[in-house]
């Protein structure tokens, strides 16, 4: 069999520093409280960085940019990646970032709910324990007049009116919901992304006109798309036909979804962590 | 050669084989290894997570009952107070288990990932690819790399879809 010289033409200094990054996130402690703290600052929108760190960003969110590849990339890729930089990537960026804002943000709610249970008892028992241990009348206070089972009182209802606020705006900003639309909106755009640069079925034009046309309205069905779910999968056309020459089912692809299977996963999937 | 091959050769090749080349090795390495990547290191944390906190919940409750039992007869407060802290300390550890779901999503994940094993076999390992295949190959890995995803991604928006058809929460929510 004859073998085909196989040097790959990407840049191993770019695909290097990939790694490192990699490594770095794994020797990272493990644990949750650590590495899953809701972050307090993250903005909803996104805007666009200097052009060296959109170029890295390019790269670690998985997308191509010039520097990934040693020497000059064809003019074919080159325009490709001029259209759906132009056409696509500032919408993915828009829903990525929503999604990571809308994540971080029901994150920080669920903490709030499970920390504010914890020192809502955690308050009530050193109360009880103070009221056993004689911490009343003269010697339970702290200054003036004020009693320590005063103030642990006062404590334990500012954290049960925390908890009652943070349930009003979960319960009307719908954070979760929120961020799965945005992630599943992002994630589409990402394979549409894919199939545009392997021209793929509805990529497949031979006129690059027609194909950037077809690329420009999937990116805005997607995102008028409000219920993507509720389509069937014959409908959706950010599914890939298949190619000329098809090739064996993977055997452990997953399952055909269906309604038994949804409500399955329904109790047991979450979109990946932004974080 | 295989009918298949055959098959191949009758559509015109969307790519010159360098291209197809280039293309590929760009997929592979963006978004396969990108992908396979973060399964590996999501799996590795989940069930990091969900060893260590079910190790914390049974050494919780083994430390209560044990407290319980000793404040009865050791009749100070202090006991008391600990026997009172412990179950919250419990739930707290039991609500973020199941917050993150660390097993399931493990499971999941990995799921995903031996399909995305899978379908990397589209294309044959690259010491054994002719003059062509690439080209040949190429359509198909994406393809079939793009479904596994897809599924993956559908999930969520299966979830939600039902989650809101029933007029119910979402799952995990609060």
């Amino acid at each position: 069999m004859a073998q085909q010289q196989h040097d790959s033409r990407l840049n191993k200094r770019a695909t290097t520093t990939m790694q490192v990054m990699a490594r770095r996130e794994e020797e990272k402690p493990q644990w949750f409280f650590i590495r899953r703290v809701p972050s307090r600052h993250l903005g909803r929108e996104w805007t666009r960085p200097p052009d060296d760190q959109y170029a890295r960003d390019l790269i670690s969110e998985g997308f191509i940019a010039p520097s990934l590849v040693s020497g000059t990339l064809s003019p074919e890729l080159t325009a490709d990646i001029r259209e759906l930089d132009q056409h696509l990537l500032l919408h993915f960026w828009r829903m990525n970032q929503q999604a990571r804002f809308f994540q971080n943000r029901y994150y920080q709610y669920q903490w709030a709910f499970i920390l504010a249970a914890f020192l809502t008892t955690a308050l009530a028992a050193v109360n009880v324990f103070l009221y056993a241990q004689g911490w009343t009348g003269q010697a339970g206070t702290i200054v003036g007049s004020l009693q320590w089972t005063e103030v642990l009182g006062f404590l334990t209802a500012m954290v049960s009116g925390i908890a009652a606020g943070v349930s009003f705006l979960d319960a009307n900003q719908t954070p979760q919901k929120r961020w799965y639309k945005a992630r599943v909106q992002a994630e589409i755009l990402r394979s549409t992304y894919f199939l545009f640069l392997a021209r793929q079925t509805p990529f497949d034009s031979p006129n690059d006109r027609e194909r950037v046309q077809r690329m420009r309205r999937k990116v805005i069905e997607v995102l008028r798309e409000t219920r993507i779910a509720e389509r069937p999968a014959s409908a959706d056309t950010a599914t890939p036909a298949p190619p000329a020459e098809p090739a064996p089912k993977p055997e452990a692809a997953p399952e055909t979804p269906t309604p038994a299977r949804a409500a399955r996963r329904r109790r047991t999937s979450t979109p990946p962590d932004d974080q | 050669m295989s009918t298949q091959d055959n098959a191949a050769f009758q559509t015109p090749p969307l790519f010159s084989e360098e291209e197809a080349r280039l293309r590929a090795q760009l997929y592979i390495q963006q978004r396969i290894n990108m992908q396979d990547g973060f399964y590996r290191r999501r799996i590795a944390e989940f069930t990091f997570n969900s060893d260590k906190m079910l190790w914390v919940s049974a050494g919780l409750m083994g430390i209560s009952t044990v407290i319980s039992s000793y404040s009865v007869i050791a009749d100070k407060a202090f006991y008391a107070f600990v026997t009172a802290l412990l179950p919250a300390f419990a739930a707290a550890v039991s609500a973020f288990r199941s917050l993150y779901q660390w097993q399931r999503q493990a499971t999941i994940y990995e799921d995903t990932w031996l399909a995305l094993q899978q379908a990397r076999l589209a294309m044959p390992d690259e010491d054994y690819l002719e003059p062509g295949d690439y080209s040949r190959y190429f359509p198909q890995l994406v393809y079939q790399t793009e479904e596994v995803l897809r599924r993956e991604a559908s999930q969520w928006g299966q979830m939600e879809q039902i989650g809101s058809a029933a007029g119910e929460g979402p799952p995990g929510g609060s």
